[in-house]
């Protein structure tokens, strides 16, 4: 392709010059890095942009520089050559599609609608067999970390007395959370110093989840119950923890292993002075 | 150099049954400039006493936490909870 000097011989361009059919704009000692520059062997229109007029795909250039252009289906590329490694990403301008990796050296990749984020569709088998693309069942969009405040409460709304010591006052009532996609990862410690309003007769169940659990007919989330201490319990019974569907809860429950029985934990069970830890995960 | 420190509820999201998600965002900022932003979450079930909620919040659930909704929740929840064998 002839250069564009060659075919414009009345383009000006103030404050340039010409090098090796390059257009360079500068104010005489540093390369400015806007203003508009045209690369065409045809008409030139359009004003405030960089055109890059269609090219087969060129050689890869000599180490340690890197060239764009686009192609005659209107998608740009970029070409380097690192240290005699050549590479060669394209921004698809049909599809909207991008190949080859990206690495973001600083700042984040934002989404910048709710509800989107990364599909991984190309992956799963019904993307291979055609059938429908479950919606959203491929797609990654919800990643959150953050905090929650577990309180014991029974069941006419008394709470439990909590230690309130250690940063922010909240020793005795601390959960962290982190949700990927449609799942939640719970973990919480609970230190009971009273039994506050809570009436000792009554079923406990663990409030301030950071997300109710999904209603979907049976689908219990099962939480894991490692730490327990001061517990006022009797010997061979052990605790098994539950989020019913549709709740913000935990159900706390005692299984039996002599009798075979199970029971709900009452504030009784757990004692003024109670300790629990507890993790899990439940969907939403 | 000035730190400056600003709580408030940036979310909230109504689900099934009404029930509010709440989510607070504590953002710390550095001479106007964010440093840091954390995020601590509850819910707000139907019924549940909005008197000293935050007036984001306070003010949704005044509209969607109507005495039917409130007695539709009140009998899913009592339900699970003849089903477990739970009595209040």
């Amino acid at each position: 392709m002839p250069s564009a000097f060659e075919h414009n011989p009345t383009l000006s361009v103030p404050n340039s010059v010409t090098t090796n059919n390059s257009v360079v704009i500068w104010d005489g000692a540093n390369d400015l890095g806007e203003g508009t520059i045209i690369l065409t062997d045809g008409a030139v229109t359009g004003v405030d942009s960089v055109t890059f007029d269609e090219i087969s795909h060129p050689s890869y250039p000599a180490n340690g520089k890197g060239i764009m252009y686009s192609t005659s289906d209107g998608d740009l590329w970029w070409q380097s050559n690192v240290g005699g490694s050549n590479t060669r990403i394209q921004l698809n301008a049909s599809s909207s599609t991008f190949t080859g990796d990206v690495t973001f050296n600083s700042g984040n990749l934002v989404i910048g609608t709710a509800g989107k984020g990364v599909d991984f569709s190309v992956n799963t088998q019904s993307a291979v067999s055609g059938a429908a693309l479950v919606t959203g069942g491929e797609l990654l969009d919800w990643y959150e970390e953050g905090t929650w405040t577990p309180i014991v409460q029974d069941h006419s709304g008394g709470i439990m007395s909590q230690q309130t010591n250690g940063p922010n006052n909240n020793g005795g009532k601390v959960g962290k959370y982190t949700r990927i996609g449609n799942v939640v990862y719970i973990q919480c410690r609970i230190i009971c110093n009273g039994n506050g309003t809570a009436n000792t007769a009554q079923t406990v169940t663990i409030h301030g989840l950071p997300f109710t659990h999904q209603n979907m007919f049976n689908l219990q989330a099962h939480m894991a119950v490692g730490f327990g201490a001061a517990w006022a319990i009797t010997a061979g019974v052990g605790p098994g923890n539950w989020i019913e569907p549709g709740n913000d809860f935990i159900n706390m429950a005692m299984f039996d292993d002599a009798a075979g029985t199970t029971n709900m934990f009452i504030a009784g069970d757990l004692s003024h002075d109670g300790q629990i830890g507890l993790t899990g995960h439940y969907f939403v | 150099m000035a730190l400056t420190e600003e709580i408030y509820v940036d979310q909230v999201t109504a689900i099934e049954d009404e029930q509010l998600q709440v989510r607070t965002a504590t953002v710390i900022k550095k001479d106007g400039e964010e440093i840091s932003r954390t995020f601590h979450r509850r819910v707000v079930v139907p019924g549940a006493d909005l008197t000293n909620e935050d007036p984001k919040v306070k003010a949704i659930g005044e509209v969607l936490h109507t005495a039917e909704v409130i007695a539709s929740y009140k009998a899913r929840i009592a339900a699970q909870m003849a089903e477990q064998g739970i009595s209040e």
